[in-house]
């Protein structure tokens, strides 16, 4: 059965503003005579293995669809911890975490920020996962190998052509349809919580979620750290406040997202970190 | 806590049909059915209430249902009691309904009490429940004091009008062994204080949901080892997270992991006597919105009786002179029982006019909950109702009250209906047109209720089901019998009810069609012109939300509701004036994330999902797949285009056609035995290989710790059971997939498993790293390459004509068809690698099946609050504040009901609109002229136009095809798009468009219906 006319008219209403005004580094292809037969286009983030690729997601909307998450399928080949072989993206935002305001644009918006922090510790590819966790040069080297055979086109794709749509790392614009970008109110946070917490309010993280990097020098074996224990999936860059491009050792502050807007300034910039850090 | 129920003994080897039981053993349990199963329950009173109630029991099975009533069948009983017939006008009812409820079950006798006259103590003492219907309070309270003194439960219920009143009285001590029915809590925690009032905190991805006062224990600490199975422990809750448990002082200190699991403690419940109870009643609420009329009610239903018995009769249909007089008596009782206020005259004064009055939804509701309380008695499963209740549909009545003169009785079976809603109304009850979607266990008790009601004996009733009967129908959809198995739901239904009121002869036209965009050809324009109303007796939200569109579009009222075990819901849905069904959404289904299922499994729910999921990827999907390439001649080229998974697909054909396909089934014992090894020891290694026990996060945390499970190989072992039941399931399948002959002789199973030599299996070292990026990457095939060698090595189809494999058709309710008995071993046995409780059989069929619990008793009441509704929508009643959505949970018990949610309003410009507005052109216009009919009447600039998945045009469509576009008709751009033809009988098209206003703001707007 097809998505309901309500789910529809969601749906079509969102497609027309991502083709307009689209977040930055991702992209949707429409498809005029089946508009559920939609396609994401998630541009490697610089900075990371990705870089320089384009990755094409597959959006299967069944009919329960928003109240149910659509299934998506990364069709293009990928190293991925959290992408499985079969193209399965193993996110929390796909499954527990869905929320029926999320939508296309949030699901693209959340695969780019797992381009740039995987989540090893709940692989679907355990060799990826593993890979990245003993040998953080070697998962890198492979994924860029990976880009660069099944990524990387020899043009760039016309959906990132459109020169609109382009802005400078350094003068960020907003998130189009910035209201779909937010923790959502059950975030997993980590599962070792200090063992002395005792208070349910301080210690329940529905609103506010600590990340916390930990001092190290930007040498070539050190990676990005927000993927340790503390950071999930949904703790997307964009959620973070605004560090300072030049200051990737600075500890990240404690963020309530619901506070803070959220900036493609903070994608960049975690990018950035992690290219440092390369 | 058994105590009284064992004085006959459960029955000895009698097992519990799972087949006719199953979706209510899910809600009661086995253990609470093998206590109803050694009860014997005595009704009295075999009117419309008495047989609802009997019929309930009976249905849910206990050991024996006595009924008593020797007093003759009158033509006005007729309106509620759906087992007379006219020619019993004259018999005793009890006789005459014996044989009808006897067919109900099959395991539950039915008998006859015998006897004249009123019941007396001595009649009830074999039975332990005892249920009075239509008594007087006199008669009441003697048999209670008897049943009391003797352990024996007693219930008394009666129906006047839309008044009803239940009281209950179980003992001085009746312990409940489970006050909710839900599932025990259990979680994992990261943390126990060692303190007075320990603190335990849990994994804060989940809440533990527990309550202060509920009890726990726990399992697989580490260092505080002592609580490990400790005897239950009462809760404080602290937090969403958090909760105390006493001291643990001295149990040692906490090191990491654990799991808590809520334990059910008994709950001893305290009854009054009814004596006691009539001069300080414990009231329960049934609607906060009235939560003072139960006091008036109690008053008022001792007046009536005291009226009867002063009288010989209840006070006559609106009769003013009988009013006050039993105003006079319930002023008097209110004065001697000590009452402050004043008695509410208006409400006593309704109670009489109506006290005559017997209507069927009001003994539906009234029936299923005292049969509910009546299996408490029995089983001690839930919370019995304390202690008198007393419940009112009021809101029921016409807005033109009827007169004195429109209410006497006529003769006519309806006499119940007209002494409460007055022959005139009783002429539109008849006059009803509406369409009934779905003719399970909602549908056959509407179809009950229709039928006493006299609905459409003037006019018509539409039904549709497309399904057949199955054994687990008949526990619930009481109008099936064994010998209906396999036929239509619909039809049987309709046939059963017109046998209850011959005047539906002819009026009810059954269907078996889906209700679907598929029959809108059937149930299109015509079909809603002449309906006034749809009501849903529906199994699934998508088939309600698309009964609730039409309704919208077709602008007529909608009746829906649903059932879940014990708890039920109901909604009104009226035109222009409440919200529709599809306003208000359920919270989103919560799913397993994929690397839970995949490798990261920690209950036994993952397990189950993962164990469904391979039934599908062994059984169904490769012989699917096989099939499609032995019938398609271009699937190849086609799954090749489609791209993505085609490397898979093929390798997998190889297997199943080439490779390991199987001649005989011993070959299938050998595929299942490797299966076996592939899935409990190979894969677990190879994860264990890359994630090894020691494994540590870069913060240094052990990798397999918290929600993180580390898994063990199992070693096969034909001698374990578990091993050995899913290879012969397994097998099973494998060789039904293949057509080959199944088996299930154990020696054949052994022999062939002896011979099998597994081989040995060595951890794959991972990905290889690449030094040099410029180095071809060795373990990546070239997958063109890779598959046109497979293809070669494929037999062409046209060398096996005829050929094809038998997919596996997921049946969950045939126990003899191994696909539950694989899917409970599949999931156990992984369950064993991660050291996970397993589920039995029943446990796994529920949540791998997607069971829904389900029991006549809630279904019963559900209804009946349903057609208290239907009432008011015959009366037209067009304010919110007329209709009541419910809410009920029969377990605890609870009721609760709310005024729909007014429409909500929306706003462009100036216009206010709601759902149930839309926009209407006419004569097909074309595209250009659609656009400035917006531009041009309402002030509203198009950005994007499209009907169905079709988008017909948006603002970045580029302007050459925006110029061919503007000039077609909506109908040919709606071809142009799609690529298909509409449909002839097609008058209209649903158009949705984005809209910007004058001060290009994006606005929200209604839909546009075009005609063409």
């Amino acid at each position: 059965m097809a998505l309901t006319p309500q789910a529809l008219r969601l749906l079509s209403k969102e497609l027309v503003r991502l083709r307009s005004d689209p977040p930055e580094g991702v992209r949707v292809i429409v498809d005029e005579d089946d508009l559920t037969a939609v396609e994401g286009l998630v541009q490697g983030p610089s900075g990371t293995p990705y870089e320089g690729g384009y990755f094409r997601i597959r959006f299967n909307f069944g009919p329960e669809y928003p109240n149910i998450p659509p299934k998506c399928t990364m069709i293009t080949k990928i190293f991925h911890p959290n992408m499985s072989k079969q193209g399965e993206i193993c996110v929390d935002t796909l499954k527990k975490g869905w929320k029926r305001e999320y939508g296309v644009g949030h699901v693209l918006v959340t695969i780019k920020c797992l381009l740039i922090y995987p989540n090893p510790e709940s692989a679907l590819d355990e060799e990826a996962g593993k890979q990245l966790l003993a040998d953080y040069d070697g998962y890198c080297k492979y994924a860029r190998l990976m880009t660069s055979i099944h990524a990387t086109p020899k043009i760039t794709p016309i959906e990132f052509r459109d020169s609109s749509s382009k802005s400078s790392p350094s003068a960020p614009t907003p998130i189009a349809g910035l209201n779909l970008i937010h923790l959502p109110s059950s975030i997993p946070s980590s599962h070792s919580r200090p063992p002395n917490s005792t208070s349910s309010t301080t210690s329940s993280s529905t609103t506010t979620t600590t990340v916390t990097t930990t001092s190290t020098k930007p040498t070539a074996s050190t990676r990005p750290a927000p993927l340790q224990a503390h950071a999930q999936q949904e703790q997307s860059p964009v959620m973070l406040s605004e560090p300072t491009a030049g200051e990737p050792e600075k500890p990240l502050k404690t963020v309530s997202s619901t506070k803070t807007p959220a900036k493609t300034a903070g994608a960049k910039a975690g990018a950035k970190r992690g290219l440092k850090r390369l | 806590m058994a105590s009284e129920m064992e004085v006959d003994g459960a029955v000895p080897g009698v097992p519990i049909d799972e087949g006719l039981y199953s979706r209510q053993l899910y809600v009661l349990g086995h253990e609470a059915m093998k206590k109803m199963a050694s009860s014997n329950v005595l009704i009295v009173g075999m009117k419309g209430l008495g047989v609802e109630i009997a019929k309930n029991v009976a249905l849910a099975g206990v050991k024996s249902v006595t009924i008593y009533d020797p007093n003759p069948v009158e033509i006005a009983d007729l309106g509620t009691q759906f087992f007379l017939r006219e020619n019993d006008i004259g018999q005793p009812r009890a006789s005459v309904t014996a044989p009808r409820l006897s067919e109900l079950n099959t395991y539950v006798p039915i008998k006859i009490l015998e006897g004249s006259g009123e019941i007396t103590p001595d009649m009830v003492a074999p039975y332990q429940v005892v249920v009075l219907t239509n008594t007087t309070v006199t008669k009441q309270v003697e048999i209670n004091e008897f049943c009391r003194s003797k352990g024996i439960y007693f219930i008394s219920a009666d129906v006047r009008g839309l008044f009803g009143a239940v009281f209950n009285d179980f003992g001085k001590d009746f312990a409940c062994v489970d006050a909710t029915g839900e599932q025990p809590q259990t979680g994992m925690i990261v943390q126990v204080e060692e303190d007075e009032d320990a603190i335990v905190t849990c994994l804060d991805e989940t809440r533990h949901g527990l309550e202060d006062g509920d009890y726990v224990t726990f399992s697989e600490i580490k260092g505080m080892e002592g609580l490990n199975g400790c005897e239950p422990r009462k809760v404080t809750v602290k937090g969403p997270y958090t909760f105390s448990i006493g001291d643990t002082k001295g149990l040692g200190q906490y090191v990491s992991g654990g799991l808590f699991t809520q334990v059910k403690m008994p709950k001893i419940l305290q009854f009054r006597s009814l004596k006691e109870s009539l001069t300080q009643p414990e009231l329960f609420i049934t609607d906060f919105a009235k939560f003072d009329r139960p006091a008036t009610l109690h008053v008022g239903f001792l007046a009536l009786s005291a009226f009867y018995e002063k009288n010989g009769h209840l006070p006559r249909p609106r009769s003013s002179s009988d009013a006050s007089a039993v105003l006079a008596l319930a002023k008097d009782i209110h004065k001697s029982n000590g009452g402050q206020d004043e008695v509410d005259e208006k409400i006593i004064e309704t109670l009489a006019f109506q006290a005559t009055g017997d209507l069927s939804p009001m003994v539906a509701v009234i029936g299923g909950f005292v049969a509910q309380e009546v299996l408490k008695a029995c089983s001690a499963k839930f919370h019995p109702m304390q202690q008198s209740m007393y419940f009112d549909s009021l809101e029921s009545l016409p807005h033109e009250l009827p007169s004195e003169a429109d209410c006497q009785p006529l003769g006519s079976r309806y006499d119940g209906q007209i002494a409460v809603f007055g022959k005139a109304f009783q002429e539109k009850i008849n006059a009803t047109k509406q369409f009934l979607v779905g003719s399970g266990a909602i549908g056959c008790e509407m179809l009950k209720n229709w039928s006493m009601m006299g609905l459409a004996s003037q006019g018509v009733i539409h039904v549709t089901d497309l399904d057949t009967i199955e054994k687990s129908n008949l526990n619930r959809q009481f109008l099936f019998r064994p010998k209906d198995v396999g036929k239509f739901k619909a039809e049987v239904a309709a046939a059963a009810v017109a046998e209850m009121n011959p005047e539906l002869k002819g009026k009810i036209i059954s269907y078996q069609d889906r209700v679907g965009p598929e029959t809108e050809r059937t149930y299109g324009d015509e079909f809603f012109a002449k309906i006034d109303g749809v009501t849903n007796a529906l199994d699934n939200v998508l088939a309600r939300q698309y009964m609730d569109r039409r309704c919208v579009f077709y602008q007529k009222p909608l009746l829906e509701s649903g059932t879940l075990g014990t708890k039920a819901n109901t909604q009104v849905v009226i035109p222009f004036l409440t919200e529709s069904y599809s306003s208000s959404q359920d919270p989103p289904e919560k799913s397993i994330p994929s690397c839970t299922v995949k490798n990261f499994p920690n209950a036994i729910e993952h397990c189950i999902q993962w164990s469904r999921e391979a039934f599908d990827s062994l059984f169904v999907n490769p012989p699917t797949t096989v099939n499609l390439y032995l019938s398609q001649p271009d699937f190849v080229e086609s799954t090749l285009k489609s791209s993505g998974q085609h490397f898979d697909q093929l390798k997998q054909i190889e297997k199943y056609l080439v490779k390991e396909r199987p001649t005989s089934f011993a070959q299938c014992i050998e595929w299942a035995r490797l299966q076996y090894e592939e899935n409990y020891v190979n894969e677990i290694r190879q994860l264990l290989f890359n994630l090894p026990k020691d494994q540590v996060n870069s913060n240094g945390t052990p990798f397999w710790s918290g929600p993180k499970r580390a898994p063990d190989p199992l070693k096969f072992n034909v001698d374990n059971a578990l091993d050995f039941e899913y290879i012969v399931a397994a097998a099973n399948l494998h060789a039904f997939n293949y057509g080959l002959k199944g088996e299930s002789d154990p020696a054949v199973f052994r022999k062939v498993l002896e011979s099998i030599k597994v081989p040995e299996f060595t951890p794959k070292s991972g990905v290889k790293i690449q030094v040099n990026e410029n180095e071809p990457v060795s373990n990546e095939p070239n997958p063109d390459e890779d598959i046109d060698s497979i293809v070669n090595s494929l037999p062409p189809p046209s060398s096996l004509a005829g050929f094809r494999l038998v997919p596996v058709d997921f049946e969950k309710d045939d126990d003899s068809n191994h696909h539950i008995d694989f899917i409970t071993c599949a999931s156990n046995l992984r369950a064993a690698n991660y050291g996970i409780t397993q589920a039995d059989r029943h446990k796994t069929k529920l949540i791998a099946g997607k069971i829904i619990p389900a029991i006549a008793t809630t279904t019963a009441l559900a209804v009946g609050l349903v057609c208290l509704e239907l009432y008011k929508i015959i009366d037209r009643k067009n304010k919110v504040e007329d209709y009541k959505n419910g809410f009920v949970n029969l377990a605890l018990p609870f009721f609760g009901f709310s005024e729909p949610i007014e429409a909500a309003k929306q706003k462009y410009g100036e216009t206010e609109w709601t759902l149930w507005d839309r926009f209407e052109l006419e004569g097909n216009p074309t595209l250009q002229e659609f656009i400035n009919w917006f531009k041009e009447k309402h002030n509203l600039e198009i950005q994007m136009v499209s009907q169905g998945v079709s988008m017909l045009w948006s603002s970045f469509v580029p302007a050459k095809k925006t110029a061919d576009r503007l000039n077609m008709r909506m109908s040919e751009l709606v071809e142009h798009v799609s690529k298909k033809p509409i449909e002839p009988w097609v008058k209209n098209l649903l158009v949705e468009v984005m809209v910007n206003d004058e001060n290009d703001e994006d606005v929200e707007v209604p839909y546009c219906l075009v005609h063409i």
